[in-house]
């Protein structure tokens, strides 16, 4: 019975002790080699006369951090792999738990921050001295299969990572079941892709060494350059994967394969999340030969406790079963009571066996509340892992993965608690409150944070100080205002939904239930009722200078309430929406103010008359005709502080060709507004619409009081200046500008209606007739009739 | 060249893309960016990244990348 993994390390090397055990980019070594080095190694850390003690390595994914790993054991102790590109805080935190007795760092010149006041040895030093046998004997004599044999790292829901402590036996156990299941033996040459602070190595290591194989470092570096890794993998003539779902959706992702096939892969484990069925069928399609295996496990019970070797094709729509037990090891399936659920229903999945670790290193609370009795024994000393994962069986008999039933996720292949993120975040001091999200669709972490301004990468660089790479957001959301529920918590569905949600179809799903138009007109109403058919409840708020009737009265008709009010009322009323609601802006005059905008329920959207960013400010349509723009449109956008400014959810285009005015300019863009609006309704309603940042040059902002050359007419001005100007101030009568004027000997001279006829003329003049004024060009004739003078 | 900008500046914000020219020999970008960013890029530009692109060369900065987007536009 083999109680030491060292065992394997020491029978391998009589067998085979020239044969290349582990090698990377810089070096290989051989069994012999291995051993001989190992044991110095523990020579020299036996003259700290620890025993069953942490001791640390930074790793660096190089075949020294194995040296190292294996010179702990053989001093009697177990190493705490610890990377070196660790942020400090985390490696702080690490330290403090594990408080490691010596750390072996890669060399003393270059030793990462945080490691002060700590024995420090280095890789070098470690070799410094001769094997000392009967030294390693002896402490070989006290060793217990039970002994610990590594401390490995999970995310922790507290913010304070947990040290998985993971015994000999267990180790063994595993090596065994791999062996005797997927019939590894010495011809095996392993990639091994997992860093050594991931408790997937530890399948790469201890296989390689029970069998005799062989296994090869694949530094992270070459997932981007995927040509020297193809030929790397092919190089090294490797027949073993176990590797992390994400490494294999990266590579199925560059489509590695599609150039030519270089090699045969016999043996392709993966774990660590859910296996999209879309990269399972790209591998299968170029290395159809190999042996696909799905395995399961969280690190509390050694790397894996079910395994499922496929054996069909799989739709896209499926999922793959997480499958049996290996031998030696038990899964119970527990509901919230402790007891079996019926046939087919879900359960808590729990296992028992020598798998299961220790516990947490120096964590007592932590360990008590998942490593248990048995709820189902009374009578002797069972305990049982509770992974927190929920699982079922299917007809067939083997495991499904179904859900988590917290704030854990799986990205990127590691396991993350969230809330071990957003400690992160709240640690930040000009953060006010943060909360992460993950879309699972997407594969993101969002992070929405309150601050007093958006600075994302600030926020990231922060971060990046406190978490590795593979916690830290891929998203940031800032908000003014963190949206409450009534107990002051911060409203976590609500946020799911709107920022890391996976859009789904449904009317029942959608995300804003209530809606509000400010408005004054036709537009306002329209878009109003389209929103009371999709069954969301609506009102208007007619924020024009002037109450109209005629809004209220066909509203009304439409059984749509609408109130006159603007201003602070209004500002109150909106601020204070607690719910989602979507608030459309149609041809409103009043401008929403910032407490309103920071509401984080309301989703503000505005309609202008012109194609932003040109032509922002009022009274667009006119600008885009006087400034003889070939086209203007609509811009649906969502409401930004700045004026006109925000995203755009839609577009529509309209020519402006020679003889349109802003009266019938502006009513083609109400209808193309309404009908864009429809477009928009719906994924705005789910929270889905897609959104493009203004881009272009943004023209200077157009204020009501302006007008074009202020209202008065040139006579100098070409032909189709005096055109565009008449045709721009042309609101069919409405009041929506100054009146156009032309001054002649200090008087100034209105007209009551204007013609322009594109006939021909032969002479250039201009005529002051009684009560009308002719400008004759070229190429038309411009006819100001019914003068008369006023005041300016 | 904007759209790109924006494109890579949402992807990892606190990156000067605007400088930066090891993107990949100085692992300022992962594997885990590459895929996001091929992805984004396809998308945006309708265009297909294949494994022939896939070189640090065409990576290693903004500008590189734009180029690399053009030459296949030509192509496509």
């Amino acid at each position: 019975m083999t109680v030491n993994v060292l065992e394997y390390l020491e029978n391998q090397a009589q067998r085979f002790p020239d044969k290349i055990v582990f090698g990377d980019i810089k070096e290989e070594l051989t069994y012999r080699e291995l051993m001989i080095l190992a044991k110095k190694a523990g020579t020299y850390l036996s003259s700290f006369h620890l025993r069953n003690q942490p001791i640390a390595v930074i790793t660096n994914h190089s075949v020294g951090c194995l040296i190292a790993f294996l010179g702990v054991v053989y001093s009697g102790n177990f190493y705490v792999p610890l990377d070196e590109k660790q942020p400090q805080a985390r490696m702080k935190a690490m330290l403090t738990v594990a408080d490691p007795k010596v750390i072996i760092v890669p060399d003393k010149k270059d030793i990462p921050c945080g490691l002060e006041n700590r024995i420090l040895v280095s890789r070098e030093e470690l070799q410094s001295v001769e094997i000392r046998e009967e030294t390693l004997a002896g402490i070989r004599r006290n060793h217990l299969d039970t002994d610990p044999l590594y401390l490995m790292f999970t995310s922790g829901s507290t913010g304070v990572p947990k040290g998985v402590l993971v015994a000999h036996r267990s180790v063994i156990d595993l090596a065994e079941q791999f062996a005797g299941v997927f019939h590894f033996d010495a011809e095996e040459i392993f990639a091994n892709q997992a860093p050594f602070d991931f408790d997937v190595s530890v399948k790469d290591i201890y296989s390689t060494l029970r069998n005799g194989a062989s296994m090869f470092i694949l530094p992270q570096s070459m997932f981007t350059t995927p040509k020297k890794l193809v030929s790397f993998l092919s190089e090294k003539r490797i027949t073993t994967c176990i590797w992390a779902v994400s490494a294999l959706s990266i590579l199925a992702a560059m489509k590695v394969w599609d150039k030519g096939v270089p090699l045969q892969l016999k043996k392709i484990l993966f774990s660590g999340e859910v296996m999209p069925i879309k990269v399972l069928n790209y591998w299968r399609k170029y290395q159809p030969q190999a042996m696909y295996v799905n395995l399961y496990g969280p690190t509390e019970i050694t790397c894996n406790c079910t395994y499922y070797i496929l054996d069909r094709e799989f739709g896209l729509r499926e999922t793959i079963p997480i499958g049996q037990a290996f031998g030696n090891t038990q899964i119970l399936l527990l509901d919230n009571a402790g007891k079996e659920p019926p046939k087919g229903e879900l359960g808590e999945i729990c296992v028992k066996g020598s798998c299961l670790a220790l516990g947490y290193y120096n964590n007592r609370e932590a360990t008590e509340k998942v490593f248990c009795q048995n709820p189902g024994n009374r009578m002797f000393s069972d305990r049982i892992y509770h992974t927190g994962d929920y699982g079922r069986y299917n007809e067939e008999g083997m495991l499904e993965f179904i859900a988590r039933r917290d704030w854990q996720i799986k990205h990127m292949g590691h396991r993350i608690e969230l809330t071990e993120i957003e400690n992160a975040g709240n640690s930040v001091a000009w953060m006010n409150a943060c909360c992460c999200l993950y879309d699972e669709a997407k594969g993101k972490i969002v992070m929405v944070y309150q601050a007093k301004e958006a600075c994302d990468s600030l926020a990231v660089l922060e971060l990046q100080k406190m978490l590795p790479k593979y916690m830290c957001p891929n998203r940031l959301v800032w908000l003014p205002k963190m949206p409450r529920n009534q107990r002051g918590k911060i409203d976590r569905v609500f946020l799911k939904r709107k920022y890391a949600g996976a859009c789904k179809m449904t009317e029942k799903d959608y995300l804003y239930r209530e809606a509000v138009v400010l408005g004054t007109g036709s537009l306002a109403l329209s878009c109003a009722d389209t929103i009371k058919r999709h069954g969301i409840s609506c009102r208007i708020y007619d924020t024009g200078a002037k109450r109209s009737k005629t809004l209220e009265r066909q509203a009304k008709q439409k059984g749509i309430d609408c109130q006159w009010t603007s201003g602070e009322a209004l500002a109150k009323c909106l601020a204070e929406i607690s719910s989602p609601t979507l608030l459309v802006s149609a041809i409103n005059p009043w401008i929403i103010p910032r407490e309103v905008l920071e509401n984080p329920y309301l989703e503000a959207i505005n309609c202008h008359q012109a194609l932003l960013p040109k032509h922002s400010g009022r009274n667009a349509e006119m600008w885009a005709i006087y400034e003889e723009d070939e086209i203007t449109g609509i811009t649906w956008h969502k409401v930004r502080a700045q004026v006109d400014s925000g995203e755009i959810l839609i577009q529509k285009e309209l020519p402006i060709s020679q003889d349109v005015t802003s009266f019938s300019v502006f009513r083609r863009q109400m209808k193309l507004a309404y009908e864009a609006f429809c477009e928009i309704l719906e994924p705005l309603l789910f929270g889905g619409a897609r959104t493009q940042a203004q881009t272009g040059e943004r023209t200077m902002m157009h204020y009501s009081w302006q007008t074009p050359a202020d209202g008065r007419l040139n006579m100098d001005w070409p032909f189709h200046k005096i055109s565009a100007f008449l045709r721009a101030l042309d609101y069919g009568g409405l009041d929506v500008v100054k009146k156009p004027c032309v001054v002649q000997n200090n008087r100034t001279i209105f007209w009551k209606s204007y013609q322009i006829q594109a006939e021909p003329q032969k002479k250039e003049a201009v005529c002051f007739a009684e009560d009308s004024i002719s400008i004759l060009r070229k190429e038309g004739r411009i006819l100001l009739k019914n003068t008369y003078i006023g005041g300016n | 060249m904007e759209k790109l900008m924006n494109i890579l500046k949402e992807l990892r914000p606190e990156v000067d893309f605007a400088n930066e020219q090891k993107l990949i020999d100085n692992a300022i970008l992962d594997s885990f960016d590459m895929v996001s960013l091929i992805g984004e890029i396809n998308e945006a530009f309708d265009v297909e990244i294949s494994f022939d692109e896939i070189e640090p060369e065409n990576f290693n900065s903004a500008e590189r990348i734009w180029k690399m987007i053009q030459t296949l536009r030509q192509e496509g």
